[in-house]
């Protein structure tokens, strides 16, 4: 098909790099002009954009007139005018298109601007607080010390000393205090015995009492059942090993109460306040998943956890929880199960089963990775939640800054064997951004979203990772770096980007110079857009590193085509390439892209490729003109078919004809089209045929079926389900919806209905009018089909009846209106 | 502390509500202080100003960019559908797709 195919030809160089002739096209530079402001081009380019727009409108609209609307009996021909309706709604359409794109693309721009500045904004403001607030107590403190010191008639220093000492002495007797202090509440100790008694058939508590016990709130309502979880200590495998305590949570359901949406999300942080049924609705059913702080004693630390939820907001904004479900791990699992640390028969005490090892008594330090509880309590509270969290994140940003703001913060000489991509992420200025980022992110609090959380949650990742590197721990491993263990992979594996690598992109981020040279290669001067300046594009690279500090070199392969091209691309090997500065690896492989560019068989391989698209190109632009034709002769023979009340066969004028199937599918291949695009059959003996999107609809029987119980119910357009229409790609045009599927739902009942419409480009316009619901079908040619009804049923009976290839079938999520076109893409679910 | 307040009124990357508080906050500083914040400030005023020449930059492009869309469908689209309907009316043979286009 492609005849460039057959001179894929592997193109391979070793350095070093032989003379290179420079190309013979090269361009000319247009003479210096008087350079124009960016606001100005923006201004001058809109004017101009518009004016054109307003001019072409009004072009196809005075050709209207005269050739449809018949105005002033310039044409009096009327035969055409159906072909010629169609032929200017679509410019039309195509010029709302343009300006509606336009301005799209304006506001993404100026919302991304508005976003970065506010993004700086909260940072210096963040910043220059924190500036001026530390001073204040700073300067406080200070003349607190000089004013004892001078009381007291001694250095400064003793009196910093002496408060230093205090501190300390201080911390050590809240410690023994704590530890006297810590007496296992009572229903504890009863729930303990309990268990001693019957170990392996185990208990049932109640979490809220456990919970009260230790004064933790957690809003959970007393019901008669309370909050059940199931524990019994499993034997070790052998019976001398050590024995397990089992917390089953099968039956841990128990309801909660919040006074707004701020102490709910002090609690559910996963979940975004957006998802959230608005008050007096039906209860949501939501799940909540996070992963436990690694800081929690074995098994919890780290484990995931998932929670199935149904939340409901009541009028006055309070936030009802019901929890249905809660398991750990994955698959997840109601049971979790926490080593004892002794056998079996050696599990006498109370201590023994609510204090196994790495929790509890005489641990508490009062830090915040402190194992204070009991197995029962952490089983119960099972999370940090999102305040503890936060808390622990300021302690760590407050160490990591002091380390940082030591200002010795060196880089390794082993930093320098890294790639400059790997490397950068280690410098004290990356840290320090993150550092402040995460400052700035802790800030916002509890106006975070659940998106704000996450990337809290990343960005602290990232630096507790580097921890030992920041702290400057002297058993810090370098190799424990996550830059260094990519790294060593790399070394081993090659780095690879395309197909089955990195994105591409990230080539151009890692080795910018030589995405450069690539493309300041293949320029086309005067060329108005990148996209077509930069003709030729990288798809895929595979780098080999070998060596370290002066001997490096790197080997390799790059795949190049020109864009737009259909076949496959040129690969360039190349091998035994050293940096051209003696040290860096990007020098290296900028020589390498270098070698490629400036090789002649590339130049020509590349110039065939040019050359094949153009032909490519002119031969589907061939393709549609005649097609076009087709379609034409097809309107108008089916036009008149329908006047005489005959049958007309959209075959008889095929796009293809052929003695077999394969045969048409030979010839569709020959122009470069694709044979799933055409619907083929057998004619008359001969084989025949016509692209899918020029056929005329097929009609079907209606098939409509369940709905029906909910008479009486009026469908509104929710707020949420203007949500789910934006997932599914609405476009909001002038106040009304325009979707290529809807979602309405019942209020009362909290169920959805989908509506989705098959084969595209179909466009649903959906309104409300005097509280009913109001669908606009669009066809490509412009026609209009409306669809109403005050319920579900008289809706889609309508849409159904009318439409004549839709049915409706219920799902899990709601009724779905789908096509019944046996052949073809089917319809999927709208909102799977 | 009048030229400090005066100073952080002119800043234009941070509202007036933060510039408020920093006044007053800075009331109870040092010049040093305050020193370092007008620095960090004039760096976020740069910092606003490369933001909004990279956003003009971007304008100018998709207007360039929309420019030569509408160019194209003059070219393409528009060009094909007077073609069109030249095939139809022979008789409008003088106005041919060309002229038309260069109307607009």
């Amino acid at each position: 098909m492609f005849r460039a195919f057959s001179e894929n030809r592997l193109v391979f160089m070793t350095s070093p790099a032989p003379e290179v002739t420079p190309t013979a096209d090269a361009p000319t530079e247009a003479a210096p002009s008087e350079p124009k402001m960016p606001q100005q081009l923006f201004d001058e380019g809109k004017r101009n954009f518009e004016g054109k727009v307003a001019g072409a409108k009004e072009l196809v609209t005075n050709l209207k007139s005269i050739y449809v609307d018949e105005k002033y009996g310039i044409d009096k021909d009327t035969t055409k005018d159906p072909a010629l309706t169609t032929l200017f709604a679509n410019l039309d359409t195509q010029l709302t298109e343009l300006t509606t794109k336009f301005g799209e693309e304006v506001g993404k721009i100026t919302d991304a601007t508005q976003e970065n500045l506010t993004a700086l904004e909260t940072n210096l403001y963040t910043n220059v607080v924190k500036e001026l607030e530390g001073e204040k107590t700073d300067t406080l403190d200070t003349k607190i010390k000089e004013k004892t010191a001078t009381t007291l008639g001694v250095e400064i220093k003793k009196v910093t000393d002496d408060l230093t000492t205090f501190a300390q002495k201080q911390e050590e007797e809240k410690k023994a205090a704590s530890e006297s202090a810590e007496a296992t509440p009572k229903y504890e100790v009863e729930m303990a015995n309990t268990l001693l008694q019957n170990k392996e058939s185990g208990t049932y508590f109640d979490a809220k009492k456990v919970l009260d016990g230790r004064g933790k709130d957690f809003s959970i309502l007393a019901s008669e059942g309370g909050y059940p979880i199931h524990m019994s200590v499993k034997p070790g495998d052998p019976a001398t090993a050590s024995a397990k305590l089992v917390m089953d949570y099968t039956k841990a359901q128990y309801s909660q109460e919040f006074a707004d949406k701020a102490a709910f999300k002090k609690f559910y942080g996963t979940i975004n306040e957006a998802d959230l049924p608005e008050p007096s609705k039906p209860a949501k059913s939501l799940t909540d998943v996070c992963n436990l702080p690694a800081s929690k004693p074995p098994p919890f630390g780290g484990v995931k956890r998932t929670r199935e939820l149904s939340v409901s907001v009541a009028a006055d904004g309070k936030v009802k929880v019901e929890v249905k479900s809660i398991k750990f791990g994955e698959p997840p699992t109601p049971t979790i199960e926490i080593d004892l640390g002794k056998p079996i028969d050696q599990i006498k005490t109370v201590d023994d089963v609510l204090y196994p090892p790495g929790y509890g008594k005489g641990k508490r330090s009062g830090t915040e990775t402190g194992t204070a509880d009991g197995a029962a309590v952490m089983a119960v509270e099972s999370a940090e939640t999102q305040e503890a969290k936060w808390q622990r994140y300021k302690a760590e940003l407050t160490k990591y800054e002091t380390a940082m703001n030591k200002g010795d913060f060196a880089n390794s000489p082993a930093f320098a064997e890294l790639p400059v991509f790997l490397r950068k992420t280690l410098t004290a200025d990356h840290i320090n951004a993150k550092i402040t980022e995460a400052n700035g992110l802790l800030t916002q609090g509890n106006t975070l979203d659940a998106a704000g959380i996450s990337h809290l949650d990343t960005v602290m990742t990232f630096l507790e990772k580097r921890e030992g590197l920041i702290l400057r721990e002297q058993n810090f491993n370098l190799g424990d770096l996550p830059e260094f263990s990519e790294w060593k992979s790399i070394k081993e594996k090659g780095l690879q980007y395309g197909a089955g690598g990195k994105d591409i992109v990230d080539f151009q981020n890692h080795f910018s110079g030589a995405a450069n040279t690539l493309h300041n290669h293949f320029e086309k001067k005067g060329a108005t857009s990148n996209a077509e300046a930069f003709y030729v594009e990288l798809t895929g690279a595979k780098l080999n590193f070998h060596g370290e500090q002066k001997s490096k070199n790197i080997s390799g392969v790059f795949e190049i085509k020109v864009k737009g091209y259909e076949g496959k691309p040129i690969p360039f090997a190349f091998s035994g390439i050293n940096p051209t500065d003696g040290q860096s690896w990007e020098t290296a492989v900028s020589k390498a892209m270098d070698l490629c560019v400036q090789n002649d068989k590339m130049n020509d391989l590349v110039k065939d490729q040019v050359r094949d698209k153009e032909h490519m190109e002119r031969t589907r632009r061939v393709v549609a003109e005649r097609e076009a034709r087709h379609e034409e002769k097809r309107d108008r023979k089916a036009a008149k078919a329908q006047e005489k009340g005959e049958t007309f066969d959209e075959f008889s004028i095929p796009d293809y004809e052929g003695n077999s199937q394969e045969d048409i599918v030979e010839q569709i291949g020959k122009e470069y089209g694709k044979a799933e695009d055409y619907e083929i059959k057998q004619g008359d003996g001969e084989w025949v045929a016509v692209r899918k999107s020029n056929l005329v609809e097929k009609t079907v029987p209606a098939r409509s079926e369940v709905i029906g119980t909910n008479e009486g119910i009026t469908i509104k357009i929710e707020a949420d389900a203007a949500v789910k229409m934006k997932e599914l790609g609405m476009k909001i045009d002038g106040g009304k919806l325009m979707v290529n599927g809807a979602v309405a739902k019942y209020p009362e009942t909290g169920k959805e209905i989908v509506f989705k419409v098959m084969p595209e480009p179909t466009t649903l316009e959906i309104r409300e009018t005097d509280g009913k619901l109001v669908i606009t079908e669009i066809f490509s040619d412009n026609s209009r089909v409306n669809y109403k009804g005050s319920t579900a049923d008289a809706l889609i009976a309508d849409m159904a009846k009318s439409r004549k290839t839709v049915s409706a079938y219920q799902t899990e999520e709601g009724t779905i209106l789908e096509p019944e076109v046996s052949s073809g893409p089917m319809a999927t679910s709208a909102v799977a | 502390m009048s030229d400090f307040a005066t100073q952080i009124q002119a800043f234009t990357c941070i509202n007036d509500e933060m510039k408020q508080k920093i006044i007053a906050l800075g009331d109870k500083s040092t010049d040093e202080k305050r020193a370092k914040v007008i620095a960090v400030l004039t760096e976020g005023e740069a910092k606003k100003k490369a933001i909004l020449t990279e956003r003009d930059a971007k304008m100018a492009e998709q207007a360039q960019a929309s420019l030569k869309a509408v160019n194209d469908f003059k070219r393409g689209p528009l060009r094909e559908g007077i073609k069109q309907i030249e095939s139809i009316d022979k008789s409008s043979e003088e106005k041919s797709a060309e002229d038309l286009l260069n109307q607009i």
